[in-house]
């Protein structure tokens, strides 16, 4: 039988902590290696962001306060609805519409919807968008009513038309994280975010990926324009939808409830 | 293993290997930073810190965890034993800002605890749903526990093998982090190169520890046969090398057979420190030494030099005709064993 | 004594190289693309371009500070002869909610966005991304201008020369 060779013959080089000194070959040999570890972590370094889904752009800023004026409507979703400038013509909505949260995961509370809902206001806060929606994060006691006396503007008149009923797939997300609250603002690292912020009453979002970098991007509302209640376990998932798809505006939404969520399926 | 708890003993390779291991982190997150700015300039800062401070303490930990086997391996590794409690509280400082930031950035805002979103907000039983951030808390408990315990207060007051199984625990902590980047940041994005990346570090890690596990284990099937009642043949004194040893298995234990200065000691292989191979080891100014923590032990009597008071087992031993011949009953640990001389068997 | 480690040892590293690149793979295998589908409403939303089939010209490096940005104008094939613009994507435009605008003059802060400009619709937007010239003004050169409604500021500007033959 072989004795068990000690894997130093009597001239290796033997380093214990406590010495001073590295004996120079185990010196040379330990520097080596670590030229080649960071070689490869300079490599990973690089790989790994240039690698990386290459996400859709939003963006968030939120260093500039804007101050914007407008009809404050809580159906289907609180949002503002800003007159736009210039000579519009029939096709065209002569409103932009802004969909509205609180800072942070909340959305605006339900009392100050119902206090502000079909007035005119004044409001500050930060924008939130991408090339398709804008968000506004409203400072909190920031919105006020505009008072125009007796030359109050007309209701804006949004127009509407349904589309009919759809089942469409797609990805469901929070509106807010999806419009540059983080960007990405989807995908499995981000879904806890999302479905904090859906929790805290942000509408949902259908996102549909299309050909050629092109998405279509659903407000999800309920029927009789409530929030779905329990759709937090479907944010950040692939899910099929049935409902009706309504144009308002230049915005998509589509109106549905839970039971038409994959197949009614939890 | 001394008595005056020192931060940390520095010596010139210590402070050197520590100098280039936060030049290397630093480095490492600067080039992060810069390319995910090139590549993906819409991207949050706070996504692009989580990302950085993730990858470089994954990468960490797979060199941190690299290191025991290829010690193992090959003996020019050893030197980086003494800087791996360095790298492991480097690596748990990196992943203690990722989470911090993870928490900041999505779990805080809302009405749920932030402590409680990290386990509750993201859990499901589908792939979609699974709750990897859980797992990223479990490593990172982990980690923090080992990050605590580093220092040799520790390993003293709860003894080498409390100390030693709970750091043990980072074999945990790994499969958790595993398992938290496999079911998060792997189903988010969509390069191949992702997967083959980490698909490779698992791999040669853990082909790492299977090989260097092997080895070890097939050596204790090797064992001396020739006995004569009690004392078993070893090998010829001239095979040992001058303040060396050569290694044998006796009865399912190693024995580490020593020359010096014209005697033969035999003691237990096993370092009472953190069971290094004590037969790897050297004799040092009259001291046997373990070649992975330097802890010096008397090979007259297996009793370790003052101020440390750890014992080893000793071994009676014989030459007859130039061939060592060691008794494989083992004498209790600290107990003295009068050498069997050179140059009187001769 | 220190063989019930070792065994321990071999045992946990074995099961490690069994599990845990099988479970790399298995995420791999489970991972979900990034869910490409076919448009499922598009003969409902985008019914307009098949209406302007004729690329009347195709212009790069039309628009102030937006080299990337190609400009199509089109024309529909029926007796109207309408006309029509179609901006491709690009990526440098960090504006909220761009209009898109005709008019008669170069855009200035003073004047801003005046009841002379006609909006043309909306930047990139996936419902209606032709932006049809009214009547009025599809003979007319003039001026593009690009305007962010929700940071009230000038974007961008482009000439907009209608050739005489149309």
């Amino acid at each position: 039988m072989k004795p068990i060779e000690p894997r130093d013959d009597k001239d290796q080089e033997f380093f214990i902590g406590w010495e001073q000194k590295v004996p120079p070959r185990q010196k040379k040999f330990l520097y080596n290696r670590l030229i080649g570890i960071f070689t490869f972590a300079f490599l990973v370094a690089i790989l790994l962001p240039a690698l990386q889904v290459h996400y859709s752009q939003s963006f968030h800023y939120k260093n500039r306060l804007v101050n914007l004026e407008g009809y404050f409507t809580k159906n289907p979703l609180p949002s503002l609805l800003v007159k736009r400038p210039g000579g519009i013509g029939e096709e065209i909505p002569s409103y932009s519409i802004y969909y509205l949260s609180y800072p942070q995961k909340r959305a605006i509370p339900l009392e100050v919807a119902d206090m502000y809902d079909s007035q005119w206001v004044s409001l500050r806060g930060t924008l939130l968008f991408n090339q398709s929606d804008t968000m506004i994060e409203v400072q909190p006691r920031s919105i006020d009513v505009i008072n125009y006396y007796e030359n109050t503007p007309p209701r804006p008149i949004i127009p509407e038309k349904s589309l009919g009923i759809h089942e469409l797939k797609g990805e469901l997300l929070a509106s807010k994280t999806y419009l540059g609250a983080t960007n990405p603002g989807y995908g499995k690292a981000l879904r806890a975010s999302s479905v904090l912020h859906v929790t805290g009453g942000i509408a949902p979002m259908l996102v549909i990926n299309l050909p050629e970098d092109t998405t279509h991007e659903f407000i999800l509302i309920g029927e009789n324009n409530i929030p779905i209640e329990a759709i937090a376990p479907y944010v950040g998932t692939e899910v099929k939808i049935k409902g009706e798809v309504i144009v308002w505006g230049d915005k998509l939404v589509l109106k549905t409830n839970l039971t038409m969520i994959n197949g009614g399926q939890s | 293993m001394s008595f005056s708890y020192k931060a940390i003993d520095w010596t010139p390779f210590k402070r050197a290997i520590n100098n280039y291991l936060w030049v290397g982190i630093s480095s490492y997150l600067a080039l992060f930073t810069l390319a995910s700015i090139l590549f993906t300039p819409t991207i949050s800062l706070n996504i692009m810190l989580i990302r950085a401070f993730g990858s470089a303490a994954f990468l960490l930990l797979h060199i941190i965890l690299a290191i025991g086997p290829l010690c193992r391996i090959d003996s020019r590794f050893l030197p980086l034993l003494y800087i791996r409690r360095h790298m492991g509280v480097s690596c748990f400082i990196l992943a203690l800002m990722h989470g911090l930031l993870v928490i900041f950035t999505h779990h805080t805002g809302s009405d749920v605890h932030p402590l409680v979103s990290v386990f509750s907000s993201d859990s499901g039983s589908t792939i979609s749903t699974f709750p990897f951030q859980a797992f990223g808390a479990i490593a990172l408990g982990i980690m923090l526990v080992m990050a605590a315990t580093s220092h040799d207060f520790w390993l003293k007051n709860l003894s080498a093998p409390i100390w030693k199984s709970l750091h043990m625990l980072v074999y945990i902590a790994y499969i958790c982090i595993i398992i938290h980047v496999t079911m998060g940041i792997l189903q988010t994005e969509n390069s191949i190169v992702y997967f083959l990346l980490i698909f490779a570090g698992v791999t040669t890690l853990c082909t790492l520890h299977v090989y260097a596990a092997i080895k070890e284990f097939r050596t204790d099937f090797t064992a001396k046969t020739n006995s004569d009642g009690d004392l078993v043949e070893t090998f010829p004194v001239e095979d040992i090398p001058e303040d060396r040893a050569r290694i044998i298995n006796l009865h399912g234990e190693r024995v580490a057979i020593f020359k010096h200065d014209g005697k033969i000691y035999a003691v237990s292989n096993v370092c009472q420190h953190q069971n290094g191979p004590l037969g790897e080891g050297k004799i040092i100014n009259g001291c046997i030494t373990c070649p992975w923590h330097g802890m010096q032990y008397h090979p007259e009597n297996g009793c370790a030099k003052e101020p440390s008071t750890e014992k080893i087992p000793t071994f009676n031993t014989v030459i007859k005709d130039g061939v060592v011949w060691v008794d494989h009953k083992p004498n209790l640990p600290g107990s003295p064993v009068k050498p069997a001389v050179i140059h009187e068997a001769h | 004594m220190i063989r019930p480690l070792r065994r321990r040892h071999l045992l946990f590293a074995v099961l490690m190289l069994l599990s845990l690149p099988l479970l790399v793979v298995f995420s791999f295998f489970k991972h979900r693309s990034n869910g490409v589908v076919e448009n499922q409403i598009e003969n409902l939303l985008n019914a307009e371009i098949e209406d302007f089939p004729l690329v009347v010209w195709n212009k790069p490096h039309l628009w102030t500070n937006l080299p990337e940005l190609e400009t199509q104008l089109l024309a529909s094939v029926d007796i109207e002869a309408r006309l029509a613009i179609r901006l491709s994507s690009v990526g440098s435009v960090h504006h909220p909610d761009i209009l898109i605008y005709w008019s008669p003059r170069a855009y200035t802060t003073r004047s801003g966005i005046s009841e002379n400009m006609h909006l043309l619709g909306v930047y990139q937007n996936d419902l209606n991304p032709i932006l049809e010239l009214p009547d009025e003004i599809k003979d007319k050169d003039g001026f593009l201008i690009m305007y962010s409604l929700a940071m009230d500021e000038f974007v961008s500007e482009a000439p907009l020369n209608i050739p005489r033959n149309m």
